[in-house]
C-alpha cells in the first residue's frame, strides 16, 4: 500500500526524519510509537503533504504512484487520510458544507455524480449516529469551539465518509475520555478491510489496547530503531523508550 | 394664489447650514472625500447600467415602490394595501422628521434636504406586520441627471414590523446623494437591506441613513457592495430609549477601482441598549475599503453593550484596507469593544481543506464564501438573500 | 463598617515646590532676535543658528493644532520665557561644585546626581529649566565609547554627528510644536552608542521646569550604530503654578542595523489644581524613532501621569527589513486632565513587526484618548502588527476615547487590533473589602493587573516607582 524508502525531511532547515524506511501492506495495521520529539507526527504530516516540511531525499510510493509528487488535496482524493492530533478550528465555515464539499471532491475524482445537500444530510445522519456525534456539531463552524473529543470524532466522521485506502491516526487518543476512546476505536475497527491500511501514531499503549496492530515500530531520532509485533507494545509500556533510544548506535551499525 | 411648499423653510435652513460648512472634504472630515467641483462628468454610459436588473431580486409576491423623478410610478409599483401609507410629496408631516437634520454637520445630508423636490414617505401603522418586504426601486428617469437626491422617510409605528430593500439608482456619470431617515417606534422592528451594486457608472454614490430607535425597538441594517464604484455610505443609529437593539452589517466584495467608505455610528443617549457593527471586506484589484466605525456612549448611559468588528481579507497587493473603529465612552458601566483585523486566508485552514481532498482553488473560494456567509444569512428576506448569495458567491457550492 | 472610597488618603503633588535660585532669564517673547540670543547664549556655530532661523521662519507660517481631544485656549507665545538658566558663572570642573541649592532640589526629587549615590548604576543628565546642570558617569561611559552629554556640548564636540542626524527623524517642518522646538530648543541629551557596543548602564535624563512662565523646549537625540544597544529613561517634574507652562520637546532616535533602543518615560509634570483645573503643564511633544537598519528595534514605554494636557505620539518608522517597533503605554488622567496620546507605526521595510499595548485610565472629570496609526505600506511585504488598547473608567464623569487608524496596503501583511473597556465598580471594591482587602490595595491591585503588560517593559528600578505613582495619582477617584 505504502512504501517509504530512506526518507529524509526537514522543517526550516532543521532535520527531523533521518533515513526512515517503512512498508505497509494492504489490510495491515502498523503502530508508530516513540518518545516525544522523535518525528512521529512529522511522518504523518509529510505523508499528508503538509507544506511546511521539505523532503530532502528518499521516496514514498503509494498505491503504485509517487506520493511526493502530489499536492495535499490530490493525496487525499487518492486515498490518504490523516486524522489530525490538533484539528484546526475554522470559524465561520459551516461543518456540514465543508464535509459535503470534501465528499463531493472525492466523488468527482472517482467519476461519480456529486450528491445534493439533501442526500448528503441522510448520509451524514447515519454516520454521525454511529459516532454518537451530536447533530449540533454539523451546523456549527468546522471544529470551532468543539471539545477535544468532539474534534476527534469529527475527524473519524470524515474518515468514514471519505473511505480512504491509507488512514493515518495521529495521537487520536489524546483528549479523549475512555468512553469516547471506545467509540472511536470501534468505528476504526469496523472500518478495517483487506484493502485498507492503518498507520496509528501514538505515544501511549492505551489506543493500541483497542486497535490491535499487526506491526509495531519504534521511532527515535528520525528513524525506526525497533520493529516487532503487538507484544512490543507491552514491553514499551513496562520499560519505556530509553533502552531503545540508547540503542541507536548499534542499530545504525547493524 | 401662490402655493408655498411647507418644506421651503426646512430647505432654506439646510441650505444656510450647507453654506457654512460646505460639502465634506479632506480638510474637515478624515475619511477622504471629494468636493462638488471635483466631480467630473462622465459622458459615456457604462455597461453596468444595462447589467443591473433590480427586478431579478424582487419576488412576485413582494411589494415594490418604483420611484421616478416626478414621483411614484403607480403602474409599475405593487403597494401594500392595509395599514401602510406610501406617498410622494412635500407634506408638512415630513417637516418634523427632517427638521432635526437641518443642523446636521454633514454636507451631503444638508445638500439632499436643501435641494429635494419631494419626499417618499412610507408609514407602517402601529401593530402592522408586513409579511413581505417593500422594495424601493428607481426608474430610468434619473439616468442622465447630474445630481440624484432622493429623500426617503420610513416610519414604523408601535409594534410594527417591516423590511425594506433600497435598490441602487442607475445613472450615467451623475452623483447619487440619497438620504433615508428611519424612525422605529416602541417595540417595532425594522430591517433595511441597502444594495450597493453596479455603481461604477456613477461619479459617486453617497447614501446617508439616519435611524432613531425608541424603547425596545429593533433595527437591522445590511449593506452589500459589489461592483460598487466610488461609494460613501453613512449609517447612523441613535438610541433614545432603553432596551433597543441594533445590528449594522456590511459585506463589501470589491475589485478593480472600487472604493467604499463606510461610516457606521451608534449614539447611545440612554443606557441598556445593544449595538453591533460588523463589517467584512474582501479586497481585490486596486480596491479600497475604509471602515470608520463609531460608538458614542453619553454620560449616564450605563449598561450599554456596544461593539464593532471589522475584518478585511486583502487579496491583492494593490488593494488597501483602512479601518477606524472608534469608541467614545462617557459612562463608566459599559461594555464596549472593538476589533479589527487585516490579513489573508489562513494557510492552516487551506491545508486542512486540501487534506480532505478539496483542491486549493476551491478551498480558497469556499473560505471566502464562508467569510461573508454569516452576514448574508442574517437577511430575513429569502428572495434578496438567495439573490445576493448567488451574486457574491460565484461557485454556488455553499448555498442552501 | 463601610469605608467610602472617597476616604482613601489623598496625597498631593509632592514635587510642586519652587527652588529659590538666582536665574538668568530672558525677557518674555519670541522674535528672530530671541532665537539669535538663545543661539548666542549657547555659543553655537553658524550652521546651528541657520537651522534655528529656518525653523523659526517656518513656524511663523503654521497655525496651532487643535484637532486633539483636548481643547486649550490659544497660547500667547509672546508671554513665555524662552530661556531661563540657573546662574552659573562658569562650568564646574567637578560635580561637588554644583550649586548646593540645585543639589538639594534634585535630592528632594530623588535624583541621584552624584556618583557616590549610585542608584543601580544609572547615569543621569539633569536639566533645570533651559540648561543641563549635571551629567553623571560621563567618564565611565566614555571608556565604553558611549557619549552621553547635553546636546549643546554635542553641537560643540560632535558637530558632524549632530549635523547628520538632528532633524532627520523629526524635521522642523513636521508640525507646529516641532518647528517651535527647532527654533528655540535650549537643552536636551545627546547619546551616541558606537558600533558593536552595549551601553553598560541605564541612561537617564531628568527634566525640571522651575521658573514661572517658562517654556521648556528640550531636544533629545539618540543614535545607536550597528549591533549596539541602549536603554534610556526620562523623568519630569515641575513646580505648581496657576498659569500653564508649555513643554514642547522633540525626541529623535536612530537605530542602524541590528541596533536596539529602549526609551522609557515616567512623566509626572504638574497636572494643575485638582479642584479647579487651573495651571499645569501643556505637554506637546513629538517623539519619533527611525529603525533605519536591518533587524533594528525601537521600543517606547511611557507612563503618563502628569500634565494638564498631553499631546504625544511616540512613533516608529520601520525602514530596515525585519525591524521591530514597540509602544507600551499607561496614560492616567484624573481631575481635569486631558491626555490625547498614542503612537504611529509606519511599516516600510519587509517583514517589519510592531506591537502596541495601550492602557488608558481615566478618573475624575478627565478625558483620556488613545489615538494611533498603523500604516503598512505596499513595500512592507510580510509585515505584522498587533494592537491592544484598553480603557479603564473610574467614576461617572470620566471620558475614554479610542481612535485607531489602520491602513494596510499589501496582501501579505497581517494586523490585529483589539480594544476593550473595563470599569472599576464599587461592587468589585466591596468584594475585595469583604475578603479583607483595603480599598487602596484593591484599587492598586486592579490597576496593576490592568497595566501589567506595560509595567513589565519598564527597567526594574522604575517599575516600582511607576506603580506607586499611579496609585497616588488616583486619590479620591472612585465613587
Amino acid at each position: 500500500m505504502v512504501s517509504i524508502q530512506e526518507l529524509y525531511a526537514e522543517i526550516e532547515g532543521k532535520s527531523i526524519l533521518k533515513g526512515l524506511s517503512l512498508d505497509v501492506k494492504p489490510g495491515e495495521v502498523h503502530a508508530i510509537m516513540g518518545p516525544n520529539g522523535s518525528g512521529k507526527s512529522t511522518l504523518g504530516k509529510i505523508l499528508a503533504g503538509h507544506p511546511d516540511y521539505e523532503v530532502t531525499s528518499g521516496s514514498v510510493t503509494f498505491d503504485g504512484g509517487n506520493l511526493l509528487d502530489m499536492d495535499a488535496d490530490e493525496r487525499a482524493r487518492n486515498g490518504v487520510f490523516m486524522a489530525f492530533q490538533y484539528p484546526v478550528e475554522i470559524p465561520g465555515v459551516n461543518n456540514a458544507s465543508f464535509l459535503r464539499m470534501s465528499y463531493n471532491a472525492k466523488r468527482k475524482h472517482l467519476g461519480l455524480p456529486e450528491v445534493d445537500p439533501f442526500e448528503f444530510e441522510l448520509l451524514l445522519q447515519k454516520q454521525s449516529k454511529l459516532l454518537k456525534l451530536g447533530e449540533g456539531l454539523l451546523d456549527r463552524s468546522v471544529n470551532d469551539g468543539f471539545s477535544g473529543g468532539e474534534k476527534k470524532r469529527n475527524e473519524i466522521l470524515q474518515m468514514m465518509l471519505l473511505e480512504p485506502k491509507l488512514v493515518i491516526l495521529d495521537e487520536t487518543d489524546s483528549g479523549l475520555d475512555i468512553d469516547a476512546l471506545r467509540i472511536v476505536a470501534e468505528s476504526v475497527n469496523r472500518f478495517k478491510s483487506p484493502d485498507r491500511s492503518f498507520l496509528v501514531i501514538t505515544h501511549y499503549q492505551r489506543l493500541l489496547d483497542y486497535i490491535v496492530p499487526d506491526v509495531v515500530h519504534v521511532l527515535a531520532n528520525g528513524k525506526i530503531v525497533k520493529t516487532g509485533d503487538h507484544l512490543l507494545v507491552r514491553e514499551l509500556e513496562e520499560r519505556g523508550y530509553d533502552w531503545l533510544t540508547g540503542a541507536i548506535p548499534s542499530e545504525v551499525g547493524g | 394664489m401662490i402655493l408655498v411648499s411647507p418644506l421651503i423653510d426646512l430647505k432654506s435652513k439646510a441650505s444656510q447650514k450647507l453654506q457654512q460648512i460646505g460639502l465634506p472634504t479632506v480638510a474637515h472630515e478624515d475619511w477622504k472625500y471629494v468636493a462638488d467641483q471635483d466631480f467630473e462628468v462622465i459622458k459615456s454610459v457604462s455597461h453596468a447600467v444595462q447589467d443591473y436588473k433590480p427586478c431579478s431580486l424582487i419576488l412576485e409576491t413582494e411589494y415594490v415602490v418604483v420611484l421616478g423623478k416626478s414621483g411614484i410610478d403607480q403602474g409599475r409599483s405593487r403597494l401594500p394595501k392595509n395599514g401602510v401609507t406610501v406617498e410622494f410629496g412635500d407634506s408638512e408631516v415630513n417637516q418634523n422628521a427632517l427638521s432635526g437634520l437641518t443642523q446636521s454637520d454633514d454636507g451631503m445630508v444638508l445638500k439632499a434636504i436643501s435641494e429635494m423636490t419631494g419626499v417618499l414617505r412610507i408609514l407602517v401603522n402601529p401593530q402592522i406586520s408586513l409579511d413581505q418586504p417593500i422594495h424601493i426601486a428607481f426608474d430610468e428617469s434619473f439616468l442622465n441627471e447630474q445630481w440624484i437626491q432622493p429623500v426617503v422617510i420610513i416610519e414604523l409605528g408601535e409594534k410594527a414590523t417591516a423590511s425594506v430593500v433600497v435598490h441602487p439608482i442607475m445613472v450615467a456619470g451623475g452623483v447619487v446623494n440619497g438620504l433615508v431617515v428611519v424612525s422605529v417606534a416602541d417595540h417595532a422592528q425594522g430591517e433595511i437591506v441597502a444594495l450597493n451594486l453596479e455603481g461604477r457608472s456613477a461619479q459617486f454614490v453617497s447614501m446617508s441613513y439616519r435611524a432613531t430607535l425608541a424603547e425596545s425597538s429593533q433595527f437591522q441594517f445590511l449593506q452589500a457592495s459589489h461592483h460598487a464604484g466610488k461609494v460613501r455610505s453613512d449609517v447612523q443609529v441613535t438610541f433614545t430609549a432603553p432596551h433597543a437593539n441594533s445590528v449594522l452589517r456590511a459585506v463589501l466584495v470589491l475589485d478593480d477601482q472600487d472604493a467604499v467608505h463606510l461610516r457606521t455610528h451608534m449614539t447611545h443617549l440612554v443606557g441598556e441598549c445593544f449595538g453591533r457593527q460588523l463589517v467584512k471586506s474582501i479586497l481585490n484589484g486596486q480596491s479600497v475599503s475604509e471602515f470608520h466605525g463609531g460608538v458614542y456612549v453619553a454620560k449616564g448611559a450605563d449598561l450599554t453593550d456596544s461593539s464593532q468588528s471589522n475584518e478585511n481579507l486583502l487579496l491583492s497587493d494593490q488593494a488597501r484596507a483602512i479601518s477606524r473603529p472608534q469608541l467614545q465612552i462617557h459612562a463608566d458601566d459599559v461594555k464596549a469593544a472593538h476589533g479589527a483585523n487585516v490579513g489573508q486566508l489562513d494557510d492552516r485552514h487551506i491545508f486542512y481543506l486540501m487534506s480532505r481532498g478539496i483542491p486549493r482553488a476551491q478551498a480558497e473560494q469556499f473560505l471566502l464564501q464562508s467569510f461573508i456567509l454569516e452576514a448574508l444569512d442574517s437577511i430575513s428576506m429569502p428572495g434578496v438573500k438567495s439573490a445576493l448569495k448567488k451574486r457574491l458567491m460565484i461557485s454556488g457550492e455553499i448555498g442552501e | 463598617m463601610s469605608k467610602d472610597i472617597h476616604a482613601i488618603a489623598s496625597k498631593p503633588y509632592e514635587y510642586g515646590f519652587v527652588t529659590q535660585i538666582e536665574s538668568d532669564t530672558m525677557p518674555k517673547g519670541l522674535t528672530e532676535d530671541v532665537v539669535r540670543l538663545i543661539s548666542g547664549k549657547k555659543n553655537e556655530p553658524e550652521w546651528m543658528l541657520e537651522y534655528r532661523l529656518k525653523a523659526y521662519r517656518h513656524w511663523l507660517t503654521l497655525t496651532e493644532p487643535h484637532w486633539a481631544k483636548a481643547e486649550y485656549p490659544k497660547i500667547n507665545y509672546q508671554d513665555i520665557h524662552y530661556y531661563s538658566a540657573p546662574k552659573i558663572t562658569e562650568k564646574k570642573a567637578s560635580m561637588d561644585e554644583v550649586d548646593p541649592e540645585l543639589k538639594r532640589t534634585f535630592e528632594k526629587l530623588g535624583i541621584p546626581l552624584f556618583e557616590q549615590k549610585k542608584l543601580a548604576g544609572v547615569a543621569v543628565d539633569a536639566i533645570f529649566d533651559s540648561v543641563s546642570v549635571a551629567t553623571t558617569f560621563k567618564g565611565k561611559l566614555l571608556e565604553a565609547g558611549v557619549v552621553f552629554c547635553p546636546l549643546s556640548e554635542a553641537i560643540e564636540k560632535y558637530p558632524d554627528l549632530v549635523k547628520k542626524y538632528l532633524g532627520s527623524v523629526v524635521p522642523h517642518t513636521d508640525n507646529f510644536y516641532a518647528a517651535l522646538n527647532a527654533a528655540v530648543f535650549t537643552e536636551g541629551s545627546f547619546v551616541f552608542v558606537p558600533k558593536d557596543t552595549v551601553c553598560p548602564m541605564e541612561l537617564s535624563t531628568y527634566f525640571r521646569i522651575n521658573t514661572q512662565d517658562t517654556g521648556q523646549f528640550e531636544r533629545t537625540l539618540i543614535i545607536c550604530e550597528e549591533n549596539s544597544s541602549v536603554s534610556y529613561l526620562e523623568g519630569c517634574t515641575a513646580p505648581m503654578f496657576d498659569t500653564n507652562q508649555l513643554h514642547a520637546a522633540v525626541v529623535e532616535l536612530i537605530a542602524l542595523d541590528y541596533a536596539n533602543i529602549k526609551y522609557s518615560t515616567v512623566q509626572n509634570w504638574y497636572a494643575g489644581d485638582p479642584e479647579t483645573g487651573k495651571g499645569g503643564i501643556y505637554n506637546f511633544v513629538t517623539k519619533r524613532g527611525k529603525c533605519q537598519g536591518k533587524g533594528s528595534k525601537i521600543s517606547w514605554t511611557q507612563i503618563e501621569t502628569g500634565s494638564a494636557i498631553t499631546w504625544k505620539y511616540p512613533s516608529c518608522v520601520l525602514i530596515g527589513d525585519d525591524s521591530v517597533g514597540e509602544f507600551y503605554s499607561v496614560a492616567l488622567t484624573n481631575h481635569f486632565q486631558k491626555a490625547d496620546t498614542g503612537t504611529k507605526m509606519i511599516h516600510i521595510g519587509k517583514n517589519t513587526r510592531s506591537t502596541i499595548v495601550s492602557k488608558g485610565i481615566s478618573a475624575g472629570k478627565s478625558e483620556n484618548t488613545y489615538r494611533g496609526l498603523v500604516q503598512i505600506n505596499r513595500s512592507a511585504k510580510g509585515a505584522e502588527n498587533f494592537t491592544q488598547c484598553d480603557s479603564m473608567l473610574i467614576g461617572k464623569q470620566a471620558i475614554a476615547n479610542t481612535l485607531p487608524y489602520i491602513d494596510v496596503r499589501n496582501a501579505s501583511s497581517s494586523l490585529g487590533h483589539e480594544a476593550s473597556t473595563v470599569k472599576v465598580s464599587q461592587d468589585q471594591l466591596f468584594y475585595f473589602a469583604q475578603r479583607g482587602i483595603s480599598m487602596e490595595n484593591a484599587l492598586q491591585t486592579m490597576i496593576n493587573g490592568f497595566c501589567a503588560d506595560v509595567f513589565k517593559e519598564l527597567p526594574t528600578e522604575f517599575a516600582v516607582e511607576a506603580t506607586q505613582l499611579l496609585s497616588l495619582k488616583l486619590e479620591n477617584s472612585v465613587g
